[in-house]
């Protein structure tokens, strides 16, 4: 293993086997079932998935932010080598805004009402950092420039409520980005944006990652946003990645039945579609009540019904030139 | 801004005159006559006739009105019949004494709730919530003069620990030097430190008593708050950057969590200054709670209006100043939005 | 003599909206005010899909709603069927309201949460008072098997279905009194995607079975080409560009519904590469107090230096048959993206 090492990707995050729980009254819900992954530094990732997945509990669960009644059951994380899994929290403080940051969905309440978003800033350098208070604020109104907010040393006193939504979420940015961490989760970060703020916000995004050399996994179910900013994809269904691929492959052909009918179910004003929207019937299951077999059975256009999809759990196959894993009975069948 | 302050001050004034009116109206809706029950049972008519000309019950009403209002903002407050005192010494006297003790009584309400509150939420465990459950009940259900009693019997009389319900101060200590009238301050004031002890020790368990159902019904607002910011988004975000689960509770959680128990604290304390006749009973406490009560079963009316007009200044000073200081402290309501 | 962006024999049209204003004080500022909707005129056809598009701040939720007069508009009329809604009486009003009905964009708010279904999608029948309480059921149960709902499920309460469905339940509770015109103020927004499709798809459905006209308010460019007959783009509270389907996505004229259009992503890494983006700067900002010139100049990449842009409000002039658009240079700023992707 050791001997390999010199060949390895240097991964910024390797992620084996993680398990996070919810022991909730109705049961345990399994929103993260044994989930592997890696990045690369400076690469950018894509985690696509709807409500139910498990994408953001697999953020908070890197980011050691799972409250109870969730609790990570098992599995490993390790951050620039180091396994963090196992860290305390204290231990986690020091990577958190430091190594590995957050940039968090929803801007209008992602950020204090009643401090001001130079305090905000500050706070995250000063915690990691031994600047004093005016250098961190010099620092700070550098960082708003960096992300476009126009007067930034006049805006630095304006509270939250003060900036619109764009501009909320890119001092989210700055604050993720300002102790230059090794990678940055962004969990749905423009969801709730109009198109063209959505632009502007990715087009910095890109820009200060670019310069940094930051990885990011970008969590989010807009399949065009991924297809923009991401190098590789994955797609993950009721808590499990159901296939992985570099970006190019996915949208040109997909091995998961579910990510194929995740791109078919969408617009595209680039193909000229009239007719009804092929969709995927039914919702997500429940992760609390799994049936066996794969969970996308009932809903597949290719496994519905089908036996084995219906009692035996897939494993991944690795296809292609081994650089995509799909978790489908019919994988190898699919892109062949 | 300047105009919400003016569009304030006019509605707490009309508050204030309509409390007055409607004190005004309702003492003279009451059957009996104010005079007889003076003069006595075995009075001639035209002893009661006398009287009520004394007393200006003759003239018609928006006189006697009109009287009573400016008599109120010059000082004059009326004869307290009852008392056999002018209304201002009677209020001079037993006023202090309850503010003092509802303020007191407010004070520790609150330090035990944020407490309380704080130990819940910080460490999230389903036995706290059932003991602030089972706090809540007992405090809002419990009769502050029966916890009162209790607590007298308890710590008074079996442990020793509080002196006995003799009112403010002990009999061989003398009250200092009137400067605020509130013993405790007074007593710092002048340096004397014996008898601020000797005040504080009697003020313990009166105030505790009255402060019981406030410290309830507090500690579960304040809970209920603390645990919805708490699981805000940017408590989250907050953690990220690297704060500890103190850190974050402490400099983002509470200040938000606080804003809105400021309301209902503020009517809390208006409520608390305002007295309570039982647990003045109880301790034998020298408040305007009794005096009040009495007022009203011998129709002295100028006690009465003056009560409910000083009450009612109370509400609306502390509400006001609750409204000011949101202002104040809540950049939302301070800088609107602009953009 | 019709205003511009209405076609010329909209007195036949469903809908005709004829210089629709809306203005809003702001509260303590010496006479400030927002104008939300500054003079919007369009008409739609029966069985016309028309979409609203726009994005936070342009008004069309506002329109949509005084429209409908759920808010009074501050000028301007709303002509359905050839009826003023301006002009009538509240009774008359009343009576009108069953021809037109809206669904609204979250599913989780806008359904009472203490009714049951049954009694969410009877409302609006009870409160015209139309058939006794066994009919009544029955069209509520008709209305539900139409949108896929099971209607043995009518007992139960929004909470107990997901987002999709109570989308769906939504959509029942507007088309239970057989209406004519149906405003969906983002009906999908709030859904995941793939249940977006299937409500899409259901909303065509209903459109041809039940010959309804809609009227399409959505933020998400991609969904509007696809479903939409015409749409008019918004920009401040006034239409900046209005078209087909066709022309509006293949030719657009204004540079804000070109930068629209290029700031949508696509998904297919392939094509993103090779487009270049037009990324707008700038915050949009309300207009309160007067303005002088184009809405759109302090953003807008054609226009930003010029001085007539600066001097004159463009007015909402055809330029093309049946496309319109308020822009001295229209079709200057040319479409960032090849018209269609070579076929895979």
């Amino acid at each position: 293993m050791e001997a390999a090492a010199a060949l390895a990707p240097d991964n910024v995050l390797e992620v084996e086997d993680l398990e996070t729980n919810y022991y909730t009254n109705e049961g345990i819900v399994r929103a993260v079932r044994k989930v592997s992954l890696a990045i690369e530094r400076g690469h950018r990732v894509g985690v696509v998935g709807e409500s139910g997945s498990g994408k953001s509990a697999l953020a908070l669960s890197i980011l050691g932010l799972i409250e109870p009644p969730g609790r990570v059951a098992g599995g490993s994380v390790r951050l620039n080598g180091r396994e963090i899994s196992r860290f305390s929290d204290r231990q986690m403080q020091q990577v958190r805004g430091k190594e590995v940051s957050l940039v968090f969905q929803d801007p209008m309440t992602a950020l204090d009402p009643v401090k001001t978003i130079g305090d905000q800033i500050v706070e995250s350098i000063r915690r990691h950092t031994s600047l004093r208070r005016d250098a961190a604020r010099r620092l700070a109104v550098d960082l708003l420039r960096d992300v476009e907010i126009p007067h930034a040393e006049r805006r630095l006193g304006d509270y939250p409520h003060q900036y619109s939504g764009g501009m909320r979420q890119r001092v989210m940015i700055a604050i993720a980005l300002a102790n230059s961490p090794d990678l940055v989760v962004a969990d749905e970060p423009t969801t709730a944006l109009d198109v063209t703020t959505q632009a502007q916000v990715l087009d910095v995004l890109e820009r200060l990652v670019t310069e940094r050399g930051t990885a990011v996994m970008l969590i989010t179910h807009n399949l065009g946003v991924v297809a923009e900013f991401c190098d590789h994809v994955f797609v993950m269904y009721a808590g499990r990645v159901v296939e992985r691929a570099p970006a190019e492959k996915l949208f040109a052909r997909q091995a998961h039945p579910y990510s194929e009918a995740l791109l078919e179910s969408v617009p595209r004003p680039d193909r000229l579609q009239r007719g009804p929207l092929p969709t995927i019937p039914g919702f997500p299951p429940s992760l609390a009540n799994l049936p066996p077999g794969c969970p996308f059975e009932p809903r597949c256009p290719v496994g519905r019904g089908v036996e084995v999809c219906r009692t035996t759990t897939p494993v991944p196959v690795v296809l292609g030139n081994g650089d995509v894993v799909a978790e489908c009975h019919f994988a190898a069948e699919r892109v062949a | 801004m300047i105009r919400a302050v003016f569009g304030k001050l006019v509605g707490a004034l009309t508050a204030v005159f309509g409390a007055s009116l409607v004190a005004f109206l309702f003492m003279r809706v009451l059957p009996g006559n104010p005079a007889r029950l003076i003069v006595g049972p075995l009075a001639t008519q035209q002893a009661i006739t006398e009287q009520e000309k004394t007393m200006g019950l003759d003239q018609p009403l928006w006189i006697q009105y009109w009287r009573y209002i400016k008599g109120f903002f010059t000082g004059d407050w009326g004869f307290a019949y009852s008392a056999g005192e002018t209304v201002t010494h009677e209020m001079a006297v037993r006023l202090p004494a309850s503010a003092e003790l509802g303020l007191y009584a407010f004070l520790f309400a609150f330090l035990f709730a944020v407490v309380l509150a704080l130990v819940a939420t910080y460490r999230h465990r389903p036995i706290v919530d059932g003991i602030i459950r089972g706090v809540s009940f007992f405090g809002l259900g419990t009769p502050p003069f029966w916890f009162g009693l209790i607590v007298l019997l308890l710590f008074s009389q079996v442990w020793h620990v509080f002196p006995g319900p003799d009112g403010r101060i002990g009999p061989n200590t003398t009250p200092p030097p009137s400067v605020t009238s509130f013993y405790t301050i007074d007593a710092i004031i002048a340096g004397q430190w014996g008898t601020f002890w000797d005040a504080f020790r009697h003020l313990i368990l009166p105030a505790i008593s009255l402060g019981l159902a406030p410290f309830a019904y507090l500690v579960r607002l304040l809970r209920a708050n603390l645990l919805d910011i708490s699981r805000e988004n940017f408590i989250v975000v907050a953690r990220s950057k690297g704060l500890s689960r103190w850190n974050a509770f402490e400099h983002h959680a509470l200040p938000n969590a606080f804003l809105p128990t400021l309301t209902a604290g503020g009517l809390l304390l208006a409520q608390l200054i305002a007295g309570s006749v039982l647990v003045e009973r109880v301790f034998n406490w020298p408040g305007i709670g009794g005096l009040v009560v009495d007022s009203i079963l011998r129709q002295d009316y100028a006690v009465v209006q003056t009560f409910v007009l000083l009450s009612a200044v109370a509400y609306v000073v502390v509400n006001l100043g609750v409204d000011l200081l949101y202002g104040v402290i809540d950049p939302r309501v301070r800088i609107p939005v602009t953009n | 003599m019709t205003a511009a962006g209405v076609r010329p024999d909209a007195e036949e049209a469903l809908l005709w909206v004829d210089q629709m204003e809306k203005t809003f004080s702001l509260r303590g500022s010496h006479g400030e005010v927002i104008r939300a909707v500054d003079g919007v005129s369009f008409d739609v056809r029966r069985g016309e899909t028309f979409g609203l598009v726009g994005e936070s701040g342009c008004g069309k939720s506002t329109l949509a709603r005084c429209i409908l007069r759920l808010i009074k508009p501050s000028g301007g009329r709303a002509i359905v069927d050839g009826i003023d809604l301006v002009a009538l009486s509240p009774a008359e009003l009343r009576q009108m309201r069953r021809r037109m009905q809206i669904v609204f964009q979250d599913p989780y708010a806008s359904l009472d949460p203490r009714m049951t279904v049954r009694g969410i999608v009877e409302e609006p029948l009870v409160i015209h008072g139309i058939g006794d309480r066994a009919e009544r059921t029955e069209r509520a149960a008709d209305m539900l098997r139409l949108v896929g709902i099971p209607p043995e499920q009518m007992r139960r309460k929004p909470h107990e279905f997901s987002g999709g469905q109570r989308q769906r339940i939504g959509v029942a509770r507007a088309l239970v009194l057989h209406p004519e015109l149906v405003v969906l103020d983002e009906p999908i927004s709030a859904l995941d995607v793939s249940i977006q499709a299937q409500v899409l798809n259901l909303l065509r459905d209903l459109q041809q079975r039940l010959n309804l006209t809609y009227l399409f308010i959505i933020h998400d460019l991609s969904v509007a080409e696809y479903f939409c007959d015409r749409l008019a783009v918004l920009y401040l509270g006034t239409v900046v560009e209005l078209g087909d389907r066709e022309s509006l996505f293949r030719r657009p004229l204004h540079p804000y519904t070109v930068s629209l259009l290029s700031a949508v992503p696509i998904p297919d890494p392939a094509s993103e590469r090779r487009r270049t983006r037009i990324v707008l700067r700038g915050e949009v900002t309300p207009i309160a107090g007067e303005r002088q010139g184009c809405r759109f100049k302090p953003r807008c990449p054609v226009g930003r230096d010029r001085e007539i842009c600066g001097r004159e409000e463009p007015p909402l002039v055809e330029h093309a048959p049946g496309q319109w658009a308020a822009c001295h240079f229209p079709g200057e700023l040319a479409p960032a993206q090849p018209a269609e992707a070579p076929a895979a």
